[in-house]
């Protein structure tokens, strides 16, 4: 064990040379740029630099390219808290109740803590990758397509928690999100599905487009139909600096959603986007006045931004210990350690230690660049809601249409978004909340993928999600919460028909 | 007590909605495979889902003709036709006429979406976003896009 | 009357424009189309490709990743790109092979292109979950056919050659094993070293890392040839099935309205690069062997393989009445 830290050691002298350390900085301050940028992803990013990488020494691109992947995460809440429109899919659940703040002129304190917790939750989550990685990928490797479904379940229903209003229409608005993210085709035949005709619709519905649209559009176009609700401009500023009882009331929200993240991140498939969603949950669930949440709850910035940086770090662990990437930004790090020269899998901690030790040293340098550059970035983040809301909704129009438009290259796209504009208008007159259904839509696919996959390892035995320990645990929490969930909605219409 | 607004409530309407999204969910649902659950074919799970939402909708819609509920909120259709047109506009000009001419022309749409915009602030905004959008996303980002027709 | 006239003045202009810029070709920036996310093998091959044309036609090569349905959605982007020379694909065998004919596309992979060269192989690797008593090829063959159904191979879902490889395999072999779809070969690999699932026929660039962490055992490669990564290993040619063969490969493709002239222009060039001995070794790198075939020998692989998947499919439909 000695060992860990006499590598570590070493990852330091490797990662604290002055070009690596350039790099690295390189890497956060493009990662920080890219994740305010709604739309334009750490994936599109880190494509577009690979190339610039090749002169580079490996361990060096490696350490650049990483620095985008978890900057992204600390820019990425940004444009969520100041205007409604989370940059990345992890930052959906910070817009709830960040947006809200910074509607209340809080923004300052909104951002300060999520830089914080990020922070925190990055230091953590790159402590447990150094001590534990190749033990808790070998935990991960148990996981199987039922473990897999079952979590999803629990995702599921925890998406219930995030909505402030009825429990029959959150699950209305899941279902709905569901339905969605069934459009595409379908991977064990390959037959299309519900694309109404359009190529573009082959591998779904773009997220972004429908986020920007859901989101950020709809909420535009509220703004301008009412100015008593457009605080933004109106009211003060407020203080950068969160007081330290706003900081002791998130202290303990950090903590959850580090934790929560950084085992959400071990796993594949939408680590970090579950890893947010489930902290907002939790936090929800075990505050003492859940009704803070949705009106400006510190809470819900703190666990959500806290989980995805977590995460962001433990998803190198499948990547670094077996060579295993878990998402698209991961198997784009195959791609350019490959480009490199070095072939990504079990054996890479042995060979190629200076890259391995390098790149976890570099993420401890990288967090503490990240809280540096972000920090003194709130107070020009928050001035630039002093502009007026008549010229900040043009600005706003124009992001997102290019954000949408950037992800795939494609018009149709920006077409798609007006259409989910148009349903986040409707459905926010209907009172109904969006928060649910991209969470149903987010985890569909994956939902049926490991059903179906459940289904036919086990030769069409439902039983399967039952006999596995890990699937049954994961099944009976949900119940669990279900039950919780409604339980005081039943025993609050029986007083009331006692009343009546 | 309130009366009851029958058809204008946020149940009912919303009941109407998710159920007209199912439907039209099921007519193109309705040629694909569907399978057994030993051998499930891609219709399989959205048509469950639609079942489901349909089912979820018409309750919805049942509970809004019978329970009292809020009203639905009221539609300003400027800011909404300008906003979407606006898109509009730059999804059709950006491969077209290249990224400053579709930026001025979504502005210039998205200008009449608000009475309180005035025309000089939207010009120069509107410049403004062509030429910074112009730098970063295409000079640095490189998005194949060109810059002028 | 006023169609035809319209149709006949817009091929003159076409026309004109593509002779005068054939001359002097390329005299601006060329893209790359990739149909696959980046960072994958194919755009491994794509970048590596793009440098050297940057080096070779001095001229600026973007890379442009346009993913989605397995590569449908970016090869039928370039059939409908206009043939100016300065649009090009680098696809890849599921797209223009195996989709055409298991699918339904849009586009006609022989009609609506015209091929230039391969630029690189990869053969596929057998890798099974080391705790089966699986130690051979033959050991496969006789495992399955003594545990009907019982064997589940993965692969990176319907369309792509992961699966297509083994359903040619189980109809040569007589051998029934059960079909485990994953979203990408990656996933696939990684439910083999786990024991979700038993085998997969997986591309050597997943396969070999996990082969030297002895994570997963290897018992052949797919290819007419052994691979120079792994010459260990036998080929499913020579153990159990004489002339099966399943390659993947990546090739560049432009629309079927390019010029000739900048074909061949670009197919000298191509063949400069295969004998790159800087090429050679980042492919290597990648798990890849550096290639190149002439535009006719290229169209006529297609052309072949798009015979032998479309017989397979019919074989199978067959057997299933």
């Amino acid at each position: 064990m000695m060992s860990v830290f006499g590598l570590l050691g070493h990852g330091f002298a490797v990662a604290a040379t002055p070009t690596n350390l350039f790099f690295c900085l390189v890497g956060a301050v493009c990662g920080t740029l890219i994740g305010v940028l709604p739309g334009l992803g750490p994936v599109a990013t880190i494509s577009l630099l690979l190339p610039a990488t090749f002169a580079l020494d490996p361990t060096a691109a490696i350490i650049m390219l990483s620095g985008i992947y978890y900057g992204a995460q600390y820019g990425g809440s940004t444009t969520a808290i100041l205007v409604n429109i989370p940059g990345e899919s992890t930052s959906v659940v910070t817009a709830i109740d960040g947006y809200k703040m910074a509607q209340q002129g809080r923004a300052g304190e909104a951002l300060a803590i999520a830089a914080i917790g990020s922070f925190i939750a990055g230091c953590f989550g790159t402590v447990v990758i150094a001590l534990l990685g190749p033990p808790l990928a070998l935990m991960t490797q148990r996981f199987a397509s039922p473990d897999y479904f079952s979590l999803m379940v629990l995702g599921l229903v925890s998406a219930v928690v995030l909505a402030n209003g009825s429990v029959f229409r959150a699950i209305s608005m899941i279902f709905l999100g569901l339905l969605l993210g069934m459009v595409g085709m379908d991977i064990n035949t390959g037959e299309a599905r519900m694309t109404f005709g359009f190529v573009e619709l082959s591998d779904g519905i773009d997220f972004v487009a429908l986020v920007m649209g859901l989101f950020g559009v709809a909420e535009v176009i509220s703004n301008l139909e009412d100015v008593s609700v457009r605080i933004v401009n109106h009211t003060r500023v407020g203080s950068i600096w969160p007081s330290f009882r706003v900081l002791k009331g998130a202290w303990g929200a950090v903590m959850r959603g580090t934790l929560l993240g950084t085992v959400f991140g071990i796993l594949p498939g939408g680590g970090a986007t579950m890893a947010s969603f489930s902290a907002y949950a939790l936090e929800k669930r075990i505050a003492k006045d859940p009704s803070r949440f949705g009106k400006g709850a510190i809470e819900g910035v703190a666990g959500p931004e806290s989980a995805n940086n977590a995460a962001a770090q433990t998803s190198f662990v499948p990547l670094l210990t077996m060579g295993i990437p878990t998402s698209a930004t991961m198997a784009l790090m195959v791609g350019a350690l490959t480009l490199h020269g070095i072939a990504p899998g079990p054996m890479i901690i042995s060979r190629q230690p200076d890259l391995f030790w390098g790149l976890i040293a570099s993420m401890f340098l990288g967090n503490v660049m990240l809280v540096i550059i972000n920090l003194p970035m709130i107070g020009i983040w928050v001035r630039l809601l002093a502009v007026p809301y008549r010229v900040l909704y043009l600005i706003i129009c124009v992001v997102c249409a290019i954000g949408v438009y950037s992800v795939n290259n494609s018009s149709f796209d920006v077409y798609l978004t007006i259409g989910f504009t148009l349903l986040g208008y409707v459905l926010r007159k209907l009172h109904a909340e969006p928060a649910p259904l991209l969470m149903g839509f987010v985890l569909g696919p994956m939902v049926e993928e490991n059903f179906r996959r459940s289904l036919i390892t086990s030769h069409g035995d439902p039983m399967i999600f039952l006999q596995r320990p890990i699937s049954f645990a994961l099944l009976l929490l949900s119940v669990a919460l279900l039950i919780s969930m409604v339980m005081p909605s039943i025993s609050r219409r029986r007083e009331e028909v006692f009343q009546e | 007590m309130k009366p009851i607004t029958r058809f204008g409530n946020i149940d009912f309407l919303s009941g109407l909605l998710l159920a007209a999204i199912a439907i039209i969910a099921l007519c193109y649902i309705r040629t694909l495979t569907v399978g057994t659950v030993l051998e499930m074919g891609p219709g399989y799970f959205p048509l469950g889902l639609a079942l489901v939402l349909l089912g979820l909708g018409l309750c919805l819609l049942v509970k809004g003709l019978f329970v009292d509920a809020p009203p639905v909120g009221e539609f300003h259709l400027r800011p909404l036709f300008f906003i979407l047109l606006s898109f509009a506009a730059f999804g059709l000009l950006i491969e077209r006429a290249g990224i400053m001419v579709a930026i001025l022309a979504q502005v210039a749409v998205a200008h009449f979406a608000s009475r309180e915009t005035t025309v000089l602030q939207s010009v120069l905004t509107g410049i403004g976003c062509a030429v910074v959008s112009a730098v970063v996303f295409v000079l640095i980002l490189q998005i194949p896009v060109s810059i002028l027709p | 009357m006023k169609r035809l006239v319209v149709a006949a003045f817009s091929l003159w202009v076409a026309m004109g424009f593509t002779v005068a810029s054939a001359e002097e070709w390329p005299t601006k920036t060329i893209r790359l189309v990739v149909p696959y996310a980046p960072g994958g093998y194919t755009d491994a091959v794509a970048r590596i490709t793009a440098n050297y044309l940057e080096k070779a036609l001095g001229q600026t090569v973007i890379v442009d990743n346009r993913a989605g349905g397995g590569g449908i959605v970016g090869t039928d982007l370039i059939a409908k790109l206009p043939g100016d020379g300065y649009s090009l694909c680098v696809c890849s065998v599921g797209a223009i092979s195996i989709s055409p004919v298991a699918q339904g596309v849009q586009y006609d992979p022989l009609k609506d292109f015209k091929p230039i060269s391969i630029v690189s192989t990869i053969p596929q690797t057998v890798i099974v979950n080391p705790s089966l008593p699986i130690k051979s090829i033959q050991d496969l063959v006789s495992y399955a056919k003594d545990h009907p159904g019982q064997l589940n191979f993965g692969s990176s879902g319907a369309g792509g050659l992961m699966y297509f490889s083994v359903a040619l395999f189980q109809a040569r072999t007589g051998t029934k094993m059960t079909h485990v779809p994953f979203k990408g070969g990656s996933p696939a690999t990684a439910a083999v070293v786990s024991g979700e699932v038993n085998l997969a026929f997986t591309n050597m660039t997943d396969a070999l890392p996990q082969m030297e962490a002895n994570t997963v055992r290897a018992l052949a490669v797919t290819s007419t040839q052994r691979s120079e990564f792994a010459p260990q290993l036998p080929t499913i040619a020579e153990t159990v099935l004489p002339g099966y063969s399943a390659e993947s490969w990546n090739g560049i493709l432009a629309p079927a309205s390019t010029p000739d002239a900048i074909i061949d222009k670009l197919s000298g060039v191509f063949k400069k690069m295969a004998a790159d001995p800087d090429v050679q070794k980042s492919m290597a790198i990648a798990g890849a062997s550096t290639v190149f075939t002439t535009p006719a020998e290229y169209r006529s692989r297609i052309a072949q393989e798009l015979e032998q998947w479309r017989s397979l499919l019919k074989e199978i439909a067959d057997k299933k009445t």
